[in-house]
């Protein structure tokens, strides 16, 4: 992947600007970028983009408009029939963070296991 | 019927008034102080008849738990199961009917409405929440104490962050709901710092950390880690946002632990970010080898990103 510097984080998800799209992606479904069983809470980009999986973990977003990362509950998704708008809905915790439109590598912050000593996604 | 298209300034410069208002009404506790009992029983039943229900029994409790325990105990339930509270005629219905009072009082347009209006209003305002079944309707009091942080989350690192009349409540830091096992081991630093070390989830373990910076201060945090400050870098980010990072380790190494080279023998490492939209303070875990907070904070972005790019927020949520 080709980085760009600019880098835009909400929370544990944090979002890198790429100078194009890397080939051999394969194109998923929107989902959640992330989401917390203890608190149901989820992470979310809202508006028109395209998403594929990344081996190893994360995403690659294609956002072909202004799109907005919501942080919030799944009760609030109530009216809310799809993420193909860029809406801001109520929040959990965190801002909603605005993405300009481009292409970004998307994953979750890491922490060190010194039992293990690997680096895992930090959990929520 | 009219549409309103536009407020005047004028017109707009009354939200406010409303909107300060309905919250008073919760947050200084006047639907608390004020309750009356013969009016809940009588909205209630008012609003069963409004419904087409039969009328009901109308049992009032102080709290939300006090309304599960009271429909287990309704329903003959041995294991108590959690029941769903109502999702209208409740305290989270102030945001629309202070937008409807101001309609109300300085249009004409709804007057049709107003009775049916004032029948919520005076459910509501003796119902915090409700459990409404056929026949019954159990009905919480509201809370009688609501503490918050700057943000308007709840937030008390010293007891309850909202707490009812019958002695039930829920802690939260930073908005964040707080299991009362967790909280209780935060009353002192030797079991708070037991806690920290058996806990994964980071939420929890940023609630743990709040709770004895605020109770204890640095020194009682860095007490609760045995450790001491390795680096301390303030970084500013694109828009004015400044975030200072902090490296800390413990001052004592052991036999189990591991670096990011496989040494053993190494102390517990730690880098602190402060969350820009709650506040919260985490400490993740990383790798001792670290002196420089920078090129740590760099090093715990996902995995694909190269330590080139910049530690650099455009966006800080």
């Amino acid at each position: 992947m080709k980085f760009e510097n600019v880098s835009l984080h909400q929370g544990d998800v944090q979002m890198f600007k790429l100078a194009e799209l890397p080939s051999g992606l394969n194109k998923v479904e929107k989902q959640y970028i992330a989401a917390s069983e203890r608190s149901g809470s989820f992470h979310a980009l809202f508006g028109s983009y395209d998403i594929y999986e990344v081996d190893g973990g994360g995403f690659v977003i294609d956002a072909h408009e202004e799109c907005v990362l919501n942080h919030s509950l799944q009760s609030e998704l109530n009216g809310v029939a799809t993420m193909d708008k860029a809406v801001v809905i109520p929040k959990k915790d965190h801002r909603h963070t605005i993405v300009p439109p481009g292409k970004y590598y998307v994953d979750i912050q890491t922490r060190f296991d010194p039992l293990e000593n690997t680096k895992k996604r930090v959990i929520d | 019927m009219e549409k309103i298209e536009n407020l005047t300034p004028e017109q707009e410069a009354k939200l406010d008034h409303y909107k300060d208002k309905w919250l008073a009404k919760i947050f200084n506790y006047e639907f608390y102080k004020n309750h009356n009992e013969e009016k809940a029983i009588a909205s209630m039943k008012k609003l069963y008849k409004f419904c087409g229900l039969e009328e009901p029994e109308v049992i009032l409790v102080d709290s939300p738990m006090a309304c599960q325990l009271k429909v287990n105990e309704l329903m003959g339930n041995e294991k108590p199961i959690f029941e769903s509270f109502s999702s209208y005629i409740n305290a989270d219905d102030i945001s629309w009917l202070a937008f409807y009072e101001f309609f109300f009082d300085n249009f004409d347009i709804l007057d049709e409405f107003r009775d049916n209006y004032n029948l919520i209003v005076e459910c509501v305002e003796n119902s915090y929440l409700q459990i409404q079944m056929d026949k019954v309707c159990v009905v919480s009091k509201y809370p009688k104490s609501i503490k918050r942080n700057a943000n308007n989350d709840l937030h008390s690192v010293d007891g309850f962050a909202i707490e009812f009349a019958d002695g039930y409540g829920q802690h939260y830091v930073n908005g964040r709901f707080i299991e009362p096992e967790i909280f209780k081991e935060c009353e002192n630093i030797i079991n708070a710092k037991i806690a920290f070390h058996n806990n994964t989830n980071e939420d929890i373990k940023a609630a743990i950390i709040t709770i004895i910076k605020d109770k204890f201060g640095n020194e009682g945090l860095l007490e609760m880690l045995d450790a001491i400050v390795i680096d301390e870098k303030t970084v500013k980010h694109v828009g004015g946002y400044e975030e200072t990072i902090r490296l800390y380790q413990s001052k004592t190494s052991y036999p189990f632990l591991q670096n990011s080279k496989g040494e053993m023998d190494q102390p517990y490492a730690w880098i602190e970010f402060t969350c820009p939209s709650t506040n919260s303070v985490y400490l993740i875990d990383t790798c001792p080898t670290f002196k420089d907070a920078v090129k740590c904070a760099k090093w715990h972005r996902p995995s694909k990103v190269p330590m080139s790019v910049d530690y650099k927020w455009y966006s800080a949520n």
